[in-house]
């Protein structure tokens, strides 16, 4: 079973450090367009963006083009947001499970995440600045730009924004500083260490559904197989591991050397093979 | 286990909302515009929805009562369905609702009056014809009646028009509110059954096949009108050998008097359906299987899907006379 992969998009360096720190992730070399970082097993990605939902966009973007497992991995937008005085104090952190912008009407409502022991709120996104604290939501400016994004690429089920509370008075706004938001996440990276146990469980899910059956890459790079040949072929192996778990292919077909014969051979092995239900 | 709940707004205050509210007390629910704004949006999957569903409460606008596909009935001239909920608590390996939807949380319509309208406006049209309506045909009859009341209420109707036949499709062993009511002789509580073997398989989270036919026994013997539905018949080593012992112990266990009817139907898929549903479970036996596309539909091939049937049907004969048997194939 795969382990599952994460991508991170976070806007701000104060916010992402404690996570790299935690997830022991070091920066990738190179010229990058925005900062991006991994770790040794690369299967622990994140982007910080900069701010606002252009940013988080194409800051997301990004990372998809960059992570081999982008497909499959669990998208968290993570960072810290303005809330009404009524929502919560800072330092309270939130799973978003209503996503709305400033502009216009449409709404998303992420996956609830199974297990998670977080508090469920509705976040506004906007592209200014925002010091309205009698609202009953959070706000910030990133996320509608993240989510709207990412759930063109993959399953919503893997997308998921979490926020915590840095201001909900006007007061409170000019104790944000770098050290503070760092402090904000530290106190609560348990909860984004369960948050990713989440996640990767997932993202191992669809993995699992999407992972190529193991001899298609030996087996195509040796020998030419047309564009429905390879279709057929998958097809073919994914319902060889299926019905012949045990039953390794290779020995099989060693002496077969080109793409017809192979074919030949699967389908009427697998047409002849009677499944067995007791 | 319900994940979360939403509501639409207009529906908020209806009754039936709050008194399923009450079921799940923990949940605070998010109010919505419209079902379709969580459900069914592209890029779903409907295999990770399906560890952890939430439920959907909404009103149905339109088209409450359909007809069924050609070569779908059992025995009347005129045949509907109503669905008053999507998607079901159990997880079988071919159920077709994973291919139509990409979602699977549970859509529960709580206007219940409003498709009651509509089947007594049908009942009235056809008073001189009998009439069948099919439930749960986008889910289980009876597996969700604790939170939705949905036999409760329809049977009481059903009871008043007696040209109208209503069949209940389910796998569920919760039928209390059929052992708290008297029998209703228009009801025909049709169970879905095959060999207990392949049931393991396949039929996941559904009771299994011998609390099923224990509770068809119990329906039975109170007086309740049995269907039995052998759908889809399942291809296998030494098929003929489950398929027997299947249908001996279902007869050794249920009095032959009480039997309504008989159906047999094959393994199908609509082509399109199929390809998403392989592609969700692409690690199912059952969809791993020889099928061969047949026109529009995706089976076993025509030799494997005949002989299957007549088999099945010549056991049965055995058991139970032939004027009792039916197609439900539902073309496509
Ligand atoms: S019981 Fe019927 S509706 Fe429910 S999953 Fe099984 S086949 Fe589908």
């Amino acid at each position: 079973m795969s382990n599952g992969c994460i991508c991170w998009v976070i806007a701000l360096p104060s916010e992402a450090k404690t996570l790299i720190e935690e997830f022991k992730m070091f920066p990738i070399q190179g010229d990058t367009l925005f900062p991006v970082y991994k770790n040794k097993n690369e299967d622990e990605w994140l982007v910080i963006t900069g701010v606002g939902q252009l940013n988080a966009a194409s800051g997301a973007s990004y990372l998809y083009s960059l992570c081999p497992q982008a497909r499959t991995s669990f998208w968290i937008n993570f960072g810290i947001a303005g809330a009404g005085k009524k929502v919560g104090n800072i330092g309270d952190i939130f799973f978003i499970n209503e996503l709305r912008n400033y502009d216009h009407d449409k709404v998303h409502y992420p996956f609830i995440l199974p297990q998670l022991k977080i508090k469920n709120a509705m976040l506004k996104t906007y592209d200014k600045p925002q010091n309205n604290y009698q609202n009953s939501f959070l706000f910030d400016m990133e996320s509608w730009g993240f989510y709207n994004i990412v759930q063109r690429k993959i399953t919503r089920e893997l997308i998921t924004i979490i926020k915590i509370i840095s201001d909900n008075s006007i007061e409170t706004i000019s104790s944000i500083s770098k050290d503070f938001v760092k402090k904000l996440v530290k106190e609560k990276v348990e909860y984004l260490v369960s948050l990713r146990d989440i996640g990767n469980s997932l993202s191992r899910i669809e993995m699992e559904r999407k992972k190529e059956p193991y001899i298609f890459f030996d087996l195509t790079k040796n020998i030419h197989f047309t564009f429905s040949q390879r279709e057929q072929l998958k097809k073919f192996l994914i319902r060889w591991d299926v019905h012949f778990p045990k039953r390794p292919l290779f020995p099989e077909i060693k002496d077969l050397k080109d793409a017809k014969s192979i074919l030949g051979y699967l389908e009427s092995s697998l047409d002849s093979h009677v499944l067995k239900w007791e | 286990m319900i994940n979360q709940i939403y509501i639409e707004n207009e529906i908020k205050d209806h009754p039936r909302v709050q008194s399923i509210l009450k079921k799940f007390k923990r949940k605070n629910p998010i109010f919505i515009d419209k079902y379709a704004s969580v459900f069914n949006k592209k890029n779903q999957n409907f295999r990770i929805q399906k560890k952890y569903p939430s439920l959907i409460l909404s009103q149905k606008k339109t088209s409450y009562v359909l007809k069924t596909p050609a070569d779908f009935g059992i025995g009347n001239s005129h045949n509907f369905y109503f669905s008053h909920m999507y998607n079901c608590l159990y997880d079988c390996e071919y159920c077709f609702l994973q291919g139509m939807y990409s979602s699977a949380d549970y859509v529960l319509f709580v206007n219940f009056e409003d498709f009651e309208e509509e089947i007594k406006e049908k009942i009235s049209f056809l008073k001189n014809d009998k009439v069948t309506f099919f439930s749960g045909y986008d889910c289980d009859s009876l597996a969700f009646e604790k939170v939705s009341g949905f036999v409760k209420y329809f049977l009481p109707i059903f009871k008043k028009f007696p040209n109208a036949d209503i069949e209940l499709r389910t796998k569920s062993t919760q039928v209390d509110p059929l052992f708290s009511m008297e029998p209703i002789s228009n009801c025909v509580v049709a169970f879905s059954l095959m060999p207990t073997e392949i049931a393991k398989k396949v039929d996941h989270k559904a009771p299994s096949i011998e609390k099923r036919i224990n509770t068809i026994s119990e329906l039975a013997s109170m007086g309740w009108k049995i269907g039995l539905r052998f759908d889809p018949l399942i291809h296998g080593e030494n098929w003929k050998i489950l398929y027997s012992n299947l249908f001996e112990n279902v007869f050794k266990k249920i009095d032959k008097k009480v039997i309504h009817s008989i159906t047999l139907g094959p393994l199908r898929f609509p082509k399109n359906m199929f390809k998403k549903i392989i592609s969700m479970n692409p690690k199912s036996k059952l969809l791993s299987d020889t099928l061969v596309l047949r026109g529009n539909k995706i089976s076993y091939s025509n030799g494997i899907e005949q002989e299957m049937q007549s088999f099945c049907t010549g056991l049965l004969k055995d058991y139970s006379p032939e004027t009792l048997f039916f197609s439900c194939k539902g073309n496509f």
